[in-house]
């Protein structure tokens, strides 16, 4: 229903309404240039017909039922009152404060929790290996290599000293052939890792107490040198260091 | 004896004073109670409309500002509540939207007072049978316009009390009145049998 839609009065008659209404439906209005007397009449006539319809008694009880509705709301309100507190009590303690907790708050938050949870739970619960293989060190990454199965024994010593793009080199030009790996020795007890700005040695010990180093070049890509393949002095080359 | 105002009774009954609201209800009971019969067309809904009303009173105590009347505020209550019980019956009743005077089938449409002979009750009609007709052209009338002219009308309320009770603004008034006063006259016309629903001559 819209308000465009309703009819409308004449000028000349919405002019008489407003006479009579606003000098009082009690008072008789004075027609004015604006208004004649034959249509504030006619408008007195209309809403007259109104006045047929008779006072409706409302019933003797009405006002004691009204009483009762109200109060019956109140303990209503009461009741909930004490059943919020009585299950904050079972709950472990009195949960009510100046802003009232709802069990079915309390139930709608730890719902919003687990759903949280459900969400973080897959990356809290990763392989810490998997972070290794992702992160932005290189020799983190090498050292995964070297003993994929026991990442968690392997740590790099040192932080990363170069930017990954560089050391991703020194990988690229190594003879996979050449790099130690599970099957080849135990590594029990990872040694400092010493660096340069051309190679980064590794030493290592094995379950026998040979002591090993592995010593990575640094060779620029495309570069001559990084075509080099000596076993001994080549990347990944592995020498022994010392005996038991 | 000053008896105390509707403003004093609700700040007492909001500070504690129960009698003060009981006060209130028996003040209001017939006027209110005849509104609501008027307005939603039944005794019994008039009952239960006018326990809301108080009800939610009693709920919205606390929000009264005391600088304002009381009596708009209980009509604006009244008149929301009553509005609510009409939309809800709306939804169950067979009878279609379009079937009350100043719905989308008016389209607008211009109305003369002073067209055709000047609206009064039938002769041989008795009192009661008279009323009866008055009450279905009452209720043939959107809600909108129901309420407005039953609060000009019988409530006495002035133009600016109007606007209060109903929150709107004072031109909408005029224009809702108008157009109130106009349905009402067609209305009339129709259950009194001088024109049929389109509005022609019987």
């Amino acid at each position: 229903m819209t308000m465009e839609s309703d009819p409308r009065l004449t000028e000349r008659d919405a002019r008489a309404v407003d006479a009579v209404f606003e000098a009082g439906i009690d008072v008789d209005a004075t027609p004015s240039a604006d208004v004649d007397a034959d249509r504030i009449e006619r408008v007195r006539a209309v809403v007259a017909l109104l006045g047929h319809l008779p006072d409706e008694e409302s019933a003797d009880d009405l006002v004691d039922r009204t009483l009762g509705r109200i109060q019956q709301s109140i303990d209503d309100e009461e009741r909930r009152r004490r059943l919020d507190e009585q299950v904050g009590q079972l709950a472990g303690g009195p949960i009510r404060t100046r802003w009232s907790i709802h069990l079915r708050e309390l139930a709608a938050a730890a719902a919003v929790v687990l759903i949280g949870i459900s969400v973080i739970w897959p990356f809290l619960n990763r392989d810490p290996a998997l972070n290794w293989d992702q992160g932005d060190s290189m020799t983190a990454g090498m050292s995964g290599l070297i003993a994929a199965p026991r990442r968690e024994a392997v740590q790099p010593v040192f932080p990363p000293t170069r930017q990954n793009a560089t050391q991703l080199d020194a990988v690229m030009v190594a003879d996979l052939t050449q790099l130690l790996g599970p099957n080849d020795v135990s590594f029990d007890q990872p040694q400092p890792t010493m660096m340069s700005q051309r190679w980064i040695d590794r030493v290592y010990r094995d379950q026998n107490g040979n002591t090993f180093r592995i010593r990575w070049m640094l060779v620029p890509a495309g570069s001559a040198a990084s075509q080099a393949t000596d076993s001994t002095t080549g990347p990944g080359a592995t020498t022994p260091v010392s005996g038991p | 004896v000053t008896q105390r105002s509707d403003e004093d009774l609700l700040c007492a009954y909001r500070e504690g004073d129960t009698d003060a609201l009981a006060e209130l209800i028996r003040r209001y009971r017939s006027e209110l109670f005849n509104f609501l019969v008027r307005f939603v067309g039944g005794r019994a809904a008039a009952e239960d409309v006018f326990q809301e009303t108080f009800l939610q009173i009693h709920l919205s105590s606390h929000t009264f500002d005391e600088t304002r009347r009381f009596k708009p505020w209980l009509f604006t209550i009244a008149a929301n509540k009553g509005r609510d019980y009409l939309r809800k019956q709306r939804r169950h009743a067979a009878m279609p939207l379009s079937a009350s005077v100043g719905g989308d089938d008016e389209a607008g449409a211009y109305v003369d007072l002073l067209e055709g002979p000047t609206p009064e009750p039938g002769a041989g009609l008795n009192e009661r049978e008279v009323a009866d007709l008055v009450r279905q052209a009452i209720e043939r009338l959107a809600p909108h316009h129901r309420e407005i002219l039953l609060l000009a009308y019988f409530q006495r309320f002035n133009y600016n009390q109007i606007a209060e009770a109903l929150g709107i603004p004072l031109g909408t008034v005029k224009s809702r009145l108008h157009s109130a006063v106009a349905s009402f006259r067609r209305t009339w016309e129709i259950v009194e049998g001088s024109v049929d629903e389109q509005g022609r001559d019987a």
